[in-house]
């Protein structure tokens, strides 16, 4: 296929996806108002237990310098990122076989990862506008406060963060060719995903043992930069590691992801799979 | 009840309880079940060390006089599924029937309405029993639940006046979804409000007074009250009626206002011609 090819078929696919998504008005509203219930929860969780004093004091001994409603507000942000690459790239083929449309797609001479890769960018855009609005009303709602070092190295640090989702999207969507019941798998995998990358908590709270999962997955170094950028001044040589580590786990995702999902793909063929749910 | 709204109601009621059922046989389902309240709980737990490492964390038992917060959150996450259940299942018992091409059919029914969605809502919170199970089953293997064995039939009670009183969201979120359509879309928007306001993860007492005004017009949080009360604290009849009163009140209110939403746009639909759309 070739590079106008793939470009058009994922241009499609974002057409299709916001024409959709902007279907239903309870969708929109939901994309204005969850990000910010989601992150009064989290701050909650320890205010209505605990003094803010005390929480601030326990976060800077865990190694958190800032502000614990920054922290927690940006946890969200980054999260909520992945929840949208997980039901855009990710579950974009569930919802394909709800709507009788896959074995089609199948059978169209499309590139599959130009069709995932429209999800996605809409996934971006989409949730990127709610979710950084959010971010805003949050951050006036509970006084966090951002500073903005370097704009270019948080923008890069972001971007690479949300490549290494879209990758990570790529990966699971992968399984979901396979799976009757991508739905619950898509929810089933946002519970360890939110645990484990340190969206509620700084990751050094765990127990070592489970340090060592949280930094096995990508989210967790992506977040690590997004928090250091938005809420510090570290300079390029800073971060290079975690953003080196950040395109090289989007690169084994995706080749990973490319392979299982023409496997996956043949095998559901074979099986005469290609349509359940 | 007459014969044929018995009839009416049970049919719905099985059709339900087998339909949910079947969900839990599936992989994914199964999966989710397993690992959302387990690192729910999880998450509570590292909170509950990160800002009280030595105890109880000082604000929560300032505020109830409990000192174990994490058997107070499991008792929380424990009523999650029937919320879910409430939310999701409330909508979803009209918009299956759309996507299935019946609810037409069964409009234009000689049936009792009310006998077939109370049949329907009923069914998915009755399975949320397992949900409640896994969890204090996650509580008592991994994070050392303790309950007051004393309190047993009070929390039995509040779960069943809760179940009842939670048909009340169900049928509130069966019309919003017959009127705005999409009810995934309210019930992913709604749970964090609902666990917000019930108390589910901290205190309604932390809340800001005119906030704990919302928190106590949703049953939930006077379920929740009344099953930590009894299981937590081991009180007695007198601190537990407000509660049951509070479930009382909030369910009966909940299920007349779902009531007549529900009736009100569903003679829209009719009249609009969207009673099939979804």
């Amino acid at each position: 296929m070739s590079v106008t090819g793939f470009g058009r078929a994922a241009w499609a696919s974002f057409i299709k996806s916001g024409k959709v998504a902007f279907t239903y008005s309870p969708w929109i509203i939901n994309r204005v108002l969850g990000p910010f219930l989601w992150v009064s929860l989290a701050v909650y969780a320890y205010t209505g237990i605990s003094t803010e004093a005390n929480v601030q004091q326990r976060f800077h001994e865990v190694g958190v310098s800032g502000d614990f409603t920054t922290f927690l507000i940006l946890g969200q942000t980054v999260f909520s990122f992945f929840t949208a690459m997980n039901w855009r790239s990710g579950f974009a083929i569930q919802r394909e076989r709800w709507a009788g449309t896959w074995e089609l797609i199948l059978l169209s001479p499309v590139n599959r990862f130009a069709f995932l890769t429209g999800e996605a960018l809409f996934g971006i855009v989409d949730s990127g506008w709610s979710v950084l609005l959010a971010m805003a009303v949050a951050a006036f709602a509970f006084g966090a406060g951002f500073t903005l070092g370097s704009p270019l190295l948080a923008f890069v640090a972001l971007t690479l963060t949300l490549l290494a989702m879209v990758s990570l999207g790529f990966f699971f969507a992968s399984f979901y060719v396979l799976s009757r019941s991508a739905g619950p798998l898509s929810m089933a995998i946002q519970a360890p995903v939110r645990f484990f990358s340190g969206t509620q908590f700084p990751v050094g709270a765990l127990p070592a043992a489970l340090q060592a999962v949280s930094y096995a997955i990508p989210i967790t170094w992506g977040l690590g930069a997004v928090r250091a950028t938005l809420t510090g001044e570290p300079t390029w040589s800073d971060l290079a590691p975690t953003l080196g580590l950040l395109v090289a786990f989007s690169v084994v995702f995706l080749t990973v992801g490319a392979i299982l999902l023409k496997r996956m793909e043949h095998r559901s063929k074979v099986n005469g799979t290609v349509h359940l749910f | 009840m007459t014969t044929a709204a018995f009839r009416t109601f049970n049919g719905a009621f099985r059709l339900g309880f087998k339909n949910t059922l079947r969900g839990y046989t599936g992989t994914g389902w199964l999966v989710s079940t397993l690992l959302t309240p387990l690192f729910l709980v999880a998450s509570a737990w590292v909170i509950s060390r990160l800002v009280a490492p030595d105890g109880s964390p000082d604000r929560f038992t300032a505020l109830t006089g409990i000192t174990d917060y994490l058997t107070f959150v499991v008792i929380g996450f424990a009523f999650n599924g029937f919320l879910l259940s409430a939310l999701d299942d409330g909508g979803s018992a009209v918009y299956d029937e759309q996507q299935a091409g019946t609810f037409e059919l069964l409009a234009m029914s000689p049936m009792n309405p009310f006998a077939w969605m109370f049949g329907k809502t009923l069914a998915s919170q009755v399975a949320a029993i397992i949900d409640l199970a896994i969890v204090i089953a996650v509580g008592g293997l991994l994070f050392g639940l303790q309950l007051t064995p004393t309190g047993l039939a009070w929390a039995l009670l509040g779960l069943v006046l809760t179940l009842a009183a939670l048909q009340g969201v169900a049928f509130v979120f069966a019309a919003l979804g017959l009127g705005l359509k999409e009810p995934h879309a309210l019930t992913v928007l709604m749970s964090p409000v609902f666990i917000f306001l019930s108390g589910m993860m901290f205190p309604v007492q932390a809340l800001p007074g005119w906030v704990q005004v919302f928190s106590y017009s949703f049953p939930l949080t006077h379920g929740l009250d009344l099953v930590r009360g009894a299981l937590l604290t081991g009180a007695g009849a007198e601190a537990l009626l407000p509660s049951v009163w509070g479930l009382l009140v909030t369910g009966a209110v909940w299920i007349t206002v779902g009531w007549v939403s529900f009736r009100a746009l569903e003679k829209r639909a009719r009249a609009k011609g969207t009673l099939g759309t979804y």
